[in-house]
């Protein structure tokens, strides 16, 4: 979601003037709440997940299938019930890229308790269903990562044409600039800034997936930026169009955030290629099943001469770990302003590490700003720090308290892709929480070279990576010997010879806990499906969507995603909740699991 | 019978939750972690504390249990897997269990009764004989709740019918967790009984692990010339977890063992508390040796 200042958002050419001050101001405005807040310390685990949707409307006299913008109409509806009362609110909606989207969070963060967990899917229920009543009876909402044919033409209802003159916002052959959000200017304004600062506008390939009859070489007619046997994209709204799925964790002090970061960084791309769902884009197959690295490149912002020296888009994954103790892993040159880096450490005292991964976001420069936001009290603002850190989109991101808050420290889990039901989405949400809880009782340590971790993010994204490729992992995730090897995601998830696998871990802790029958039930299933994805006795989202364009009647063999076909699997995941996948699920009965929507009190005692 | 007043040697392990024993899963895992705990205290380099008839045997990690947390931020939990069915063992194996945990209250405090006849399901009268010490604990103070494990539901409700203090946990193995009996499970929600799971077998050590035990601590240098005359029958098992509240993480993790050779060795773990996340492991042994009259 990121920064929603309202107010009047600057022209380019206007933001661009203010960049240094941005910048210098941010720094400080860190500095500050750094300083203020370094020593705080007793915040209790609090955690919430957050949800993106896709709003599907479906005709099924034509058997078609398309976006519905509908988002900024249901918004204000959403958030009457925080609007009046946020306290007790059940569910908290934000609008996304997408003019078809909208991202739920729970009301109140979930806590400490293992009972905590056995709520987490009965929320997200809730919240789909909230969504879901103010839909009209052929529009559904669906946490799908990627609409399959985003991007093809009349994809959405309304219908409307793209505009490629340059009075449009994207510019695109394919994405109307009425698909942007309209109902807060930030989404529109980062689209053209973004687009005027790195000068051209947006240009992904991904590799199309080759099948029998897909045309060799693969050529779209009419579109000549694409490079052959390449799917073309060329607007921010085909990457941050996707939804994802996110889990934020406070930690009880900067020091234990800076550990949970470090320790789930290496994670990452482990969870991307568990929870791998985008393998298609504008109607055809792609040779790839994460959104990552077209996400990186919807918001690349670099100027051609600068992409050798900035070796990263501004989304991507980190480039360094936080802790001082860890910074014998990080070993890839890190680009940062060196006056920045001095405050940094100097003014504010900050760690060599920190300081350094501080600096290092604020070589981007501003991509929106609000005329109302330039002059801050750097003491009390932090405007000018939040608009550099949300425009940073990585894989973790480390969140300050904000400021005359109760909020405490936080960090930010964010390489997952959404999954097609409730019960999956809060299997991964519960098991990356269940991780961070066993990295605190165990003091385990699962750092990896930077480096080693970029590989993994590189592969993690291949087609069926989580059956075909190895990670590097740690060994030893108890002691200091840093030693790591390649391991199948089997191995890393459900354990092998010499090395115990996150499963086993996880139900050490849980064994150690007071759970009772209802979670443990939930929870036992959660990691059932993760442990079975793992060995692949279940396939991964991706896997299953692609399995099942493949294997419709109608499909071509020519990598091509038709109306139909579309429509077809659009149709069957607004199902899967009643009618089961085995494919996707196995023989779990998601029915099983024993979620509700509230703690039972004699369990808080 | 009257198991005479012998040695008694108490067993203080390391911290559990650091140790690579850790790692395993399921109940095989358990009777593993309770059997390597207690080896380890006096397979290394350990200290030996005697007094009377009490030797303290300590692994050579003991520190504070509770480090720096406040006591109303820690959740202290007891269980105790009893084998001996009289009053006296119950009530030492929850001293000890208080003592080595170095406060003056439990949070918590169960009981499941362990080998205690395999296969025969435990009277009631048994049970409400133990019950009769749990509450006394409450009254005095020492303990907030009690409650027991792995009883069926029908004894259960006759037992909370029956007692003045009621349980307020009923523990069901894990394995049950998906097929909770209906009825225990709305009889806890009528009663505000908390049901909670665990994975540990009824019996902490199979008597396999039990003789192992023995015969490794009988070849210890302090205690070899007792071994010829040494009759042990295990007392109690007693497991000590300690839960930082806010925290959702594991301090402290003990198991005590009580063999019926009136031995008592207590495994002791302590643990790393960088993080405030300590989990520690005690195994007490009161083992009972049945010194024969006529002997030394």
């Amino acid at each position: 979601m990121g920064l929603l200042s309202e107010g009047s958002p600057l022209s380019w050419e206007e933001t661009k003037k203010w960049a240094n001050h941005v910048k210098t101001n941010g720094i400080e405005q860190f500095i500050n709440l750094y300083k203020r807040l370094k020593d705080r310390q007793g915040d209790s685990l609090k955690w919430g997940d957050e949800v993106e949707y896709l709003i599907v409307k479906f005709d099924h006299e034509n058997k078609r299938a398309t976006v519905s913008l509908r988002a900024n109409e249901m918004l204000p509806i959403l958030r009457e019930p925080e609007n009046q009362d946020p306290a007790s609110a059940k569910s908290l909606w934000r609008p996304e890229y997408g003019a078809y989207m909208v991202e739920g969070t729970p009301g109140c963060p979930y806590g400490a308790l293992p009972v905590h967990l056995n709520i987490v899917e009965a929320n997200m229920k809730l919240r789909r269903k909230e969504a879901q009543m103010l839909l009209p009876p052929n529009e559904m909402v669906l946490s799908v990562a990627n609409f399959p044919r985003l991007g093809c033409p009349g994809f959405t209802f309304p219908e409307y044409n793209p505009d490629t003159s340059e009075k449009g916002v994207s510019m695109s052959r394919f994405f109307p600039d009425e698909a942007i959000f309209p109902g807060h200017p930030r989404f529109a304004t980062l689209t053209r800034n973004i687009r005027s600062r790195r000068g051209s506008k947006i240009d992904i390939q991904i590799p199309v997936f080759v099948d029998k009859n897909t045309p060799r070489p693969f050529v779209e007619a009419g579109v000549p930026e694409q490079k052959e046997d390449m799917i073309y994209l060329d607007a921010m709204g085909f990457g941050m169009g996707c939804c994802c799925l996110q889990v934020t964790f406070q930690a009880s002090s900067i020091a234990e955030a800076l550990k949970l970061y470090d320790n789930l960084t290496p994670l990452c791309p482990i969870m991307l290629a568990l929870t791998a769902a985008t393998p298609f884009y504008r109607g055809y197959i792609s040779d790839v099943d994460c959104r990552w690295n077209i996400i990186a490149a919807s918001v690349d912002c670099r100027r051609p001469e600068e992409r050798s020296v900035i070796r990263k888009s501004r989304y991507d994954s980190v480039d360094t770990y936080l802790s001082e103790e860890n910074s014998e892993y990080n070993d890839i040159p890190l680009i940062y302003e060196e006056p920045h880096y001095q405050s940094l450490i100097t003014e504010g005292g900050i760690d060599k590490s920190l300081a350094k991964h501080i600096a290092h976001l604020f070589i981007r420069d501003p991509v929106s700003l609000f005329s109302e936001k330039i002059n801050q009290d750097n003491k009390k603002d932090s405007d000018h720090f939040e608009n550099i850190q949300s425009t940073n989109w990585q894989t973790m991101r480390f969140k300050p308290p904000p400021p005359e808050s109760s909020i405490g420290w936080r960090v930010e889990f964010r390489p997952c892709e959404v999954q097609l039901t409730d019960f999956e989405n809060a299997a991964v949400v519960c098991f990356v929480v269940l991780l961070t809880r066993v990295v605190l009782t165990y003091n385990l340590h699962f750092m990896i070279p930077i480096s080693k971790v970029d590989e993994n993010m590189k592969n993690a994204q291949k087609r069926n990576a989580i059956a075909t490729e190895k990670f590097w992992f740690r060994n030893d995730l108890q002691n200091k010997t840093a030693s790591y090897s390649l391991m199948t995601v089997n191995e890393i998830i459900n354990g092998k010879e010499g090395f115990p696998g996150l499963i086993t871990l996880i139900q050490n802790y849980l064994n150690s806990m007071d759970v009772d029958a209802d979670t443990q039930c939930t929870l036992q299933q959660y990691l059932c499906l993760i442990s079975r994805r793992a060995k692949g006795d279940v396939m991964t989202a991706a896997k299953w969507m692609r399995e099942f364009v493949t294997s419709h009647p109608k499909y071509s063999q020519d990598s091509v995603i038709t109306e139909e076909i579309n429509y077809d699997l659009l149709q069957r995941i607004a199902t899967l909740s009643e009618n089961h996948s085995s494919t996707l699920l196995g023989n779990i009965d998601p029915n099983r699991s024993k979620t509700q929507d509230n703690v039972p009190e004699i369990l808080t005692r | 019978m009257d198991t005479a007043c012998g040695q008694s040697i108490i067993l203080s392990s390391g911290n559990i939750l650091t140790k690579s024993i850790a790692w395993k899963n399921g109940s095989d895992a358990a009777n593993e972690e309770v059997y390597e705990s207690l080896k380890s205290c006096f397979d290394g380099p350990s200290k030996i504390i005697q007094t009377g008839d009490v030797y303290e045997v300590f692994g050579d990690d003991i520190k504070n249990v509770n480090g720096d947390s406040e006591r109303q931020d820690l959740k202290i939990s007891l269980k105790i897997f009893l084998y001996s069915p009289e009053k006296g063992d119950l009530a030492s194996s929850i001293e000890k269990g208080l003592r080595l945990t170095s406060s003056e209250t439990l949070d918590t405090l169960v009981v499941t009764f362990s080998g205690h006849m395999e296969g025969i399901p435990i009277s009631l009268d048994i049970v409400k004989s133990a019950w009769l010490i749990l509450e006394d604990m409450v009254r005095n103070g020492k303990v907030k709740v009690i409650g027991l494990s792995d009883v069926d539901t029908q004894l259960f409700i006759q037992l909370h019918d029956w007692a003045q203090i009621k349980p307020g946990i009923i523990q069901i193995n894990l394995a049950s967790c998906c097929v909770v009996p209906p009825e225990l499970a709305d009889f806890c929600k009528k009663e505000g009984i908390q049901l909670l799971t665990h994975s540990d077998p009824i019996n902490a050590l199979s008597q396999e692990k039990i003789n192992m035990l023995i015969e490794a601590l009988a070849s210890h240098d302090t205690f070899k010339s007792e071994s010829s005359s040494v009759h042990w029958d295990l007392k109690w098992v007693v497991r000590y977890q300690v839960h930082l509240k806010s925290r959702g993480v594991v301090a402290t993790k003990g198991l005590i063992d009580g063999f019926g050779q009136r031995i008592k060795i207590n495994y002791f773990a302590t643990s790393n508390f960088g993080m405030g996340i300590v989990k520690w492991s005690y195994m007490c042994l009161q083992a009972a040796r049945n010194i024969s009259w006529s002997n030394t």
